[in-house]
């Protein structure tokens, strides 16, 4: 029987508007692979110190999905945002420096260009960095086919059967949220994760 | 493909409604449903509900509608694809069963 921590994947990914149609297709793709999406959003609690929430995390999943596309400048600070390199740095340095099962820990690692990663995080040379060119559908791709060659039990579904499921979700999914009473600003990351949990079980 | 039961009052009988609906690629939500198969009635829903559990052994979502006609309860019976989802270990804030009622609105649209 395979554990929790083989099925977590821990994803360090933006949140913010500009990334959900890949946010989205990121939760749908790993749940339809049989996996478990985990993040910093899972955790209500504003007592619990940011880090420690990420590390518990991180320590709790094998797999982990790392989007670098966002290492840009913000438009009005100037500055880059570090998070999500941050927090790869966090995933390799459990591997390198956990123990036990903390050493089996895969890292996903995804940007929007082929080799943009060497110009401002080159460290990561040698890992096989994946693009996805912003495009929810190569994302996708992204997800399953890494997924797949980690899954040695069996075959996972294919990419076009995950993106035909995908397309019906998304078409379905604003009258759902109509249907609840709410807009699409209201949905918060545990009411993305129910509608996509309850969907896939009358789909599936 | 998946196998939708609807249950509902029709003109004072209660009516089964067995259907499916296919979720595969270039399939929109809705227009795939197959043709209805069957309708049989039955007096009350207590009855209409036991023959749609006899039916529904596996693989199927049952819609249950209320007197009014709208939507009081989905039921899903299928043990594998539940299994296969692993739900994440958040806070929840909607119900379950209302987001299912929302769904299944979607499927009967």
């Amino acid at each position: 029987m395979t554990s929790d921590f083989e099925l977590n994947v821990f994803i360090n990914c933006p949140f913010d508007k500009k990334y959900t149609p890949l946010f989205d297709a990121l939760l749908f793709s790993i749940y339809l692979c049989g996996y478990r999406p985990r993040c910093a959003l899972e955790i209500d609690n504003s007592a619990q110190v940011r880090i420690e929430k990420i590390n518990n995390i991180i320590r709790e999943c094998k797999i982990s999905f790392h989007d670098i596309s966002r290492t840009e400048l913000d438009k009005d600070s100037k500055l880059p945002r570090f998070n999500m390199p941050f927090e790869l740095g966090l995933f390799l340095g459990s591997i390198a420096f956990g123990s036990g099962e903390q050493k089996e820990k895969i890292a996903i690692i995804a940007d929007k260009e082929k080799f943009r990663y060497q110009k401002f995080i080159s460290d990561v040379a040698g890992q096989d960095i994946k693009t996805h060119n912003n495009n929810p559908e190569d994302l996708i791709k992204v997800v399953r086919n890494t997924l797949n060659s980690i899954n040695r039990e069996k075959p996972l579904p294919g990419a076009t059967y995950i993106l035909g499921k995908y397309e019906v979700f998304q078409k379905g999914k604003p009258a759902i949220i109509r249907n609840l009473s709410l807009t699409k600003e209201d949905i918060t990351y545990s009411d993305k994760i129910q509608i996509i949990e309850n969907w896939l079980q009358m789909n599936l | 493909m998946k196998k939708v039961i609807t249950v509902k009052n029709q003109g004072g009988k209660w009516v089964t409604r067995s259907g499916g609906y296919s979720t595969g690629k270039s399939h929109s939500f809705t227009e795939k449903r197959s043709e209805k198969k069957s309708e049989p009635t039955y007096k009350t829903k207590d009855e209409a509900l036991r023959a749609v559990r006899r039916e529904s052994t596996n693989g199927s979502v049952i819609i249950l509608h209320n007197q009014s006609g709208k939507i009081a309860k989905v039921i899903i019976h299928d043990r594998e694809s539940a299994s296969k989802i692993k739900k994440a270990p958040i806070t929840k804030k909607l119900s379950d069963q209302d987001i299912q009622i929302a769904i299944a609105k979607v499927i009967e649209r």
